[in-house]
């Protein structure tokens, strides 16, 4: 079933929601099931965890759609349910409580003058997809969800930076610092992997 | 003119995006002059690539979310599920 996501935020269609009109539900599930269960596993989740994240995820929608008031667009309310599930799936995970020593990191490679003191270095990265994903987990492991789901639903998603930052609840400064952090980490690690070869 | 500590904060950070026309053509001349710039701007479209193969759809993907979708259906109103009303908050 092809689903305009413009369609979805009609109010006619939001109304039928808030009414738990099962063929709505049934469209919201078969539009968004990919991309939350995708996210669900690019936020560092196994599969079974994002499986079960995943369902807890259009649970907790179908149990509260009444309430939702239609302001911002129904994949919005989803993402929000889900990143609260994946910080519950993370709550005992150790994670780096100094995200910021990454910005120390970038800002040692420049002169005082702004050039590049320390520059990109040439990678020559060939791997095989499962290992890119498991450099690139490795990589992300210990970055808060909320920066990681960020750049998931950019990088991988395409959704746009407004409903990002909607989703989060953050603003247009701490959604371009949370991305500069990811990248750049991702960028430094992969940098060092691909030197190492 | 652009630094390169300016550039690479514009990029990664996705200001670019909003930048006014000025600061965008500035920041073209600038990559055509700094090949260590386009070295990190090329970095970090490749991060793009790699995430969006990484967790991107998996060969097995359709079975997983043929089960999912069935599961969470189940759960609807109109199949005779509780609609969600024990589910876990």
């Amino acid at each position: 079933m092809t689903t305009n996501h413009d369609n979805l935020s009609d109010p006619a269609f939001v109304a039928r929601l808030r009414a738990r009109d099962p063929a709505a539900l049934k469209t919201v599930v078969v539009s968004y099931l990919d991309q939350i269960f995708r996210a669900a596993r690019g936020a560092g989740l196994n599969q079974q965890q994002a499986e079960d994240v995943t369902q807890e995820t259009f649970a907790t929608f179908i149990e509260t759609v009444a309430r939702f008031e239609g302001r911002s667009h129904v994949r919005t309310w989803l993402f929000g349910i889900l990143y609260n599930k994946i910080s519950e799936a993370r709550r005992g995970i150790k994670k780096e409580t100094r995200t910021e020593d990454i910005e120390e990191i970038v800002e040692q490679r420049f002169a005082p003058s702004g050039a590049w003191a320390r520059p990109p270095r040439a990678t020559d990265l060939e791997l095989e997809e499962d290992e890119i994903r498991a450099l690139i987990d490795t990589c992300l492991e210990l970055v808060p969800e909320k920066q990681r789901l960020a750049f998931i639903m950019r990088e991988v998603e395409g959704i746009s930076s407004e409903e990002i930052r909607n989703t989060l609840d953050v603003t247009v400064t701490h959604l371009g610092v949370m991305l500069y952090r990811v990248r750049n980490r991702l960028r430094e690690c992969l940098e060092k992997w691909g030197v190492k070869r | 003119m652009l630094t390169c500590r300016e550039v690479h904060r514009l990029v990664a950070t996705g200001e670019i995006e909003n930048a006014g026309l000025w600061q965008k053509l500035s920041l073209r001349l600038h990559l055509m002059m700094c090949v260590n710039c386009r070295r990190y701007g090329a970095q970090l479209e490749q991060l793009s690539h790699l995430a969006r193969t990484a967790f991107g759809p998996r060969p097995g993907d359709e079975a997983i979310l043929d089960r999912l979708r069935h599961s969470i259906l189940a759960g609807l109103p109109d199949a005779g599920g509780e609609g969600g009303s024990n589910a876990p908050a």
